[in-house]
This record gives structure tokens, sequence and C-alpha cells, in this order.
């Protein structure tokens, strides 16, 4: 398989059980997922808490060793550091070393890239900008920050390589609308790029907004996968979107409609989502 | 091997610099200083042996604030980086584990050495302090430093006070900056009193003596060694251990390591056992020899930091092993 067909990570038969201190099974977290990401998909691994989605993106990484099946990261064992140097990583949770800096924390998390000092410095105050910490924030301990803050230096740490997989666990958990919309954002641009992106999350509308393919896991196993329109779409089921039509029409067209044999019709106004409303409304405030 | 050695680099300073900025190492090291500082002034019925008992005190203080730092420092670096989260970010990325604990491993040694820097300092400043003879034309009997006692003790207080103006002032970490201060006031002191002889009198610059017990840095040199197997001790616990159990493991290690002189002698075959897989505290402290006048032979310091890298390695070897597979 050449470099560009190679999947990002192929996992096969993934199993977890984690164990008491006497080595005796506590929980299976994990049981029998499969899953693998073609170079520029963009991925969502999707679920209620607990269903194994965090265990799932540390045994693709190498952090947890699966007690059966195997993971292939680039063609790679994920243990191997040169299949990771390609890995950009958000966990679940933004623990940064809370007396560094953002600048010193990606100063820090770059060295373990071995970036030319150039690059380095080029990437690390684009990235800030782009994250939107570039002001004095970027100079003060993460420790003083919000939990969204801390999130956005989190982003900003798994993308100083410029990764080619992208591995996002919750990427929007303490971040303001706005913020969540620039991850959205940030997630699209990677897709347009060719990044592949798995992206773990277990609120829907997020996902469907930017994945291509998602898998759904309940108590440890993929319970459905594919594309995202495949599985969302109601075959049996047709919506027309009209613009400037008077009122005066509808009953007219519903008539038709009915007329070629549908065996019901509904028409309504469609509702912007409040997210669009809510940034419309603060960014209106902010000119 | 560029790329390893980068890493390497970059943990161990960011483990330095987390490790001098967490307030319970600046506690720490501050209770170390002063404790020094003031044990001459404290001192009762010394029999003449004021000078002998501020060194063995200073370093008792030495090691035992030496032996806390270390198991304190890898917990907080190791023990809460894996609990967190933290060091899963960094070793999702091309570090190898090994890499990694090494890394947290020679920054906790820079935070120790930073402890047993300042420590050695104020030792040297309190022999110093301690009630001497002294024979001039003017004056004859025993007398205390006053002025190098109020300079040991003042000078924490200094860096205490500096670090809290850059803090103010410039937003600078006060932790790092109050061990910048201490580390640079200390041997600046000890200088200054040079100028000056016991009684507090100007000597003038030709007469520039800081009077300083130079035999006592060997023994801070094998001491400091016997620290870096305690730091390695220490990474190699908290790989699955919390703070407070790495803290009384290595100082189970260390009372152990004060009775495996003995029970290699009186234990027969188990006691030999014992001996091999304990550090022998007692070939380390060393300060009874530096007793009327005598010197640590510095072949006897290298004997010792032979020892102690041993000791290190194999520390570290059993933390990698218990490291290699954890699950992050």
């Amino acid at each position: 398989m050449n470099e560009n067909n190679e999947p990002a990570f192929e996992a096969t038969g993934l199993r977890k059980v984690f164990r008491d201190f006497w080595g005796r099974p506590r929980t299976v977290a994990v049981d029998g997922v499969s899953l693998r990401a073609a170079p520029g998909e963009v991925v969502g691994l999707l679920g209620p808490n607990g269903s194994g989605k965090s265990t799932t993106i540390k045994m693709l990484l190498g952090l947890l060793r699966p007690s059966a099946g195997s993971v292939r990261l680039f063609g790679r064992d994920p243990r191997d550091p040169d299949a990771r140097a390609r890995v950009g990583y958000l966990p679940e949770l933004s623990n940064l070393h809370k007396f560094l800096t953002p600048r010193e924390t990606l100063a820090y998390y770059a060295g373990l890239f071995d970036l030319p000092a150039a690059t380095r410095r080029k990437r690390i105050a684009a990235l800030l900008e782009r994250v939107g910490l570039s002001g004095p924030g970027a100079d003060r301990p993460v420790g003083e920050f919000s939990k969204g803050m801390a999130r956005r230096v989190g982003l900003a740490q798994a993308l100083l390589n410029d990764p080619a997989l992208v591995v996002l666990d919750e990427p929007t958990s303490g971040l303001d609308p706005i913020g969540r919309r620039e991850v959205k954002d940030l997630i699209l641009d990677l897709g347009r790029m060719g990044k592949t992106v798995l992206l773990s999350s277990h609120l829907l509308a997020e996902v469907s907004d930017v994945c291509t393919r998602v898998a759904i896991l309940a108590g440890g196993r993929v319970r459905a996968e594919g594309r995202l329109a495949d599985l969302l779409e109601e075959r049996d089921r047709i919506r027309f979107t009209a613009a400037g039509l008077p009122d005066a029409a509808v009953p007219r067209v519903k008539e038709s409609i009915a007329a070629a044999g549908a065996a019901s019709v509904s028409v309504d106004h469609p509702a912007a989502t409040l997210e669009d409303y809510f940034l419309d409304v603060v960014g209106g405030a902010a000119k | 091997m560029k790329r390893t050695l980068v890493a390497l680099f970059s943990v161990a300073k960011a483990t330095l610099l987390e490790g001098l900025q967490q307030p319970a190492v600046l506690l720490l090291a501050l209770a170390c200083m002063e404790l020094t500082a003031l044990q001459p002034v404290l001192q009762l019925h010394a029999f003449g042996e004021e000078g002998r008992l501020a060194r063995d005190c200073g370093m008792g203080f030495f090691l035992v604030f030496g032996v806390l730092a270390a198991a304190l420092v890898a917990g907080f670096s190791l023990a809460a980086e894996i609990r967190d989260g933290t060091a899963a970010t960094a070793i999702a990325k091309p570090a190898g584990r090994a890499t990694f604990l090494l890394g947290k491993f020679l920054g906790a040694v820079g935070v120790v050495a930073a402890v047993c820097w300042c420590s050695l300092w104020e030792t040297l400043l309190a022999v110093r302090t301690s009630e001497a003879l002294v024979e001039t034309d003017r004056f004859f009997g025993s007398v205390r430093d006053s002025l190098c006692g109020l300079l040991s003790v003042g000078a924490p207080v200094a860096a205490l006070a500096l670090a809290a103006l850059m803090d103010v002032r410039a937003r600078r970490r006060f932790g790092l900056w109050f061990f910048v201060f201490a580390a640079a006031l200390l041997p600046l002191a000890a200088g200054a009193l040079g100028f000056f002889d016991r009684l507090g009198g100007w000597v003038g610059f030709g007469g520039w003596s800081p009077g300083l017990d130079a035999r006592l840095v060997p023994l801070a040199v094998l001491l400091f060694s016997l620290l870096c197997a305690f730091c390695a001790l220490a990474t190699a616990l908290t790989t699955r251990l919390q703070t407070g159990s790495a803290l009384a493991l290595s100082f189970l290690v260390l009372f152990l390591g004060f009775l495996a002189d003995g029970a290699r002698a009186d234990w027969g075959f188990a006691g030999r056992v014992f001996y091999a897989l304990v550090p022998d505290v007692q070939s380390f402290w060393l300060a009874d020899e530096l007793a009327h006048g005598g010197r640590i032979a510095w072949r006897e310091v290298a004997g010792g930091c032979f020892c102690a890298f041993s000791w290190t390695v194999f520390a570290l070897s059993l933390g990698y092993v218990s490291f290699r597979n954890k699950d992050l």
C-alpha cells in the first residue's frame, strides 16, 4: 500500500479490560472495536459517557495497551515514536503545566518534536494567534487561565507539528459558543487541507456539522458506522425549500404534492440554529 | 539521536521550571536554609564543639531536606502528571517513555541541586557563625560571628523580598526568582564577610578571607550524589505511587540505608543481600572524618559517586520497567 492510500489509523478487534490491583478484571471498557480512517477523512466517534471513546483513542495513540486486537498508525505500531510524529492529540482534559505560560507550554511540546528553532518560533506565534491568545495572555501562567482558555492552549499544542492526523477528544468542552464555532471552523479547515481528523464527542450537533463519517460507540462496542449522509438520509421522505413563495400559494403546492401521491405533506418555516442566532447577536454587539 | 536529546532537554527544563515554582519546594528550601542559619544561635551545651555541631546539623538538613525535595518534585512532576493526563499529552508526541522518564529525573535533580546549593552555603556560613575561640591584641575568648549570622539569616529573607518585588512589578515568577536570588545572595554574603573578622571588624581589601570551612565541599558532593540516587528512587516509585507513599518509602530506604553497614557485619548472608539492595548511607555520611581537622579524600568522593551512580541507574531501570507498559 503506498503512503497516499495508507490509512491514517487502523484498529482491528480492539479490546481493553481494566484490572484491579490483583489483576482481576474490573471493567471491559472497549470490546471488539474495529475502526479505520483514510487520509483526509473527518471521522466522528460518538457515544455517551463511559462508552469507550477515550479508551479507544488512547489505544490508537499507544497510551494504553490493548488487551486484545491490533492498532496501526500510519502503518506502524503506535508505540513507535516515528508513528506519533505525524499525530496531533488534544486529550479530554487540558491539564497543562500550571506554572508555564502558553508560549512556554508550546515551546515545551515543540521540543518533543525537535522542530527547528525558526519554524518553532513562527509556528508558536501563528498558533497563539489562531487560538486567540496572542496578546498579554501568552505570557501569563496557564494556572491562572479559565477552563476555556486552557482548552485553547491544548488545541494549539495539538497542531504544533502540522500533523497529518489530528485526534481531538471532546475539543469543545469548556468553550463558549464562539470558541465552539471557532473549533468547528478549525476542523473544517483541517479537513479541507487534507488532514485526517478523529473527533470524539457526545455532542451530536458538533459531529454532524463537521464529520464525513461517524462511528457510534455504546457499551464499548461500535453500534453503527458509516458515512454521515448515508446514516441520516431518510430515503422515503423528500424536503423542498423555497424562498419568496407567497403564503397564498402554499395550499396549492400542498395539493399538487398530495395529488402526486405523497402519503403526508407538512409545511413549516425553517428555523436558524440557536448557535447561529447567538453568534449573530454577539457579533452585532461587538460591532 | 538529536531528537531524543532535544526532547530530553525539553522535558527536564519544563520539570525544573515547574519544580522550582512549587510553593512546597520553596517552603522546604526556606525552612532548610533558616534552620541551618539559626541553629548556631540556638545551640545549648555544645561543650566547645559548636562548629562541629553546626556542620553536622547543616549537612543533616542538607540530606533530609534533599530527600524530601526529591520525593516531592518527583510526585509533582510524575505522579501528578500521570494522574492528570499531562504525561499522556507529552507521550502522545514522539518522545519515548524512557526519554520522558529520564527528563523527569534530570529535572528533579536540578531542583534538588538548587536546594542543596543554598543549603551548602548556609552550612558554610553557619559553621563560621558558631562560637569559636578568638585571640587578638584586643580580645580573647569565645565569640559568635554575629555579622555572619545576620547575613545568613537575612539572605533568604532578602531573596524572598526581591522575588516578591519582581512578582509585583514585572509579574515574574516568585518561586523561580526566589531560588535565583538566594543562590546568588548567599555566595555574595560569604564573599562580603571575607572583609570582616569574627568580631565584625574591617580587615581591608588585602586581608580578605571568607573564613569558610571548604572541607565541607567534598562531603556535600558525596551527599548530593546520594540524593541523585534518591531522585531516581522517587522517580521510579512515582510511576506507580502517589507523592505521600513515595515520600514514606524514600525515608524508609534512607533509614534502612543507615542500617545497611551494620546489617552486613551482623546478619550473615541475609545482611549481605540487604547490603546489596539498599544504598549504604553510612559510606556517604562522612562528617565524622572532618573532626579534628580531618579531610575527605577526593578518591573517596569519586568511589561514593560511582556507587551512587550505579544505584541511580538501577533505580531508573526499575522505574522504566514499571513505566514502559503503564496505562496512561
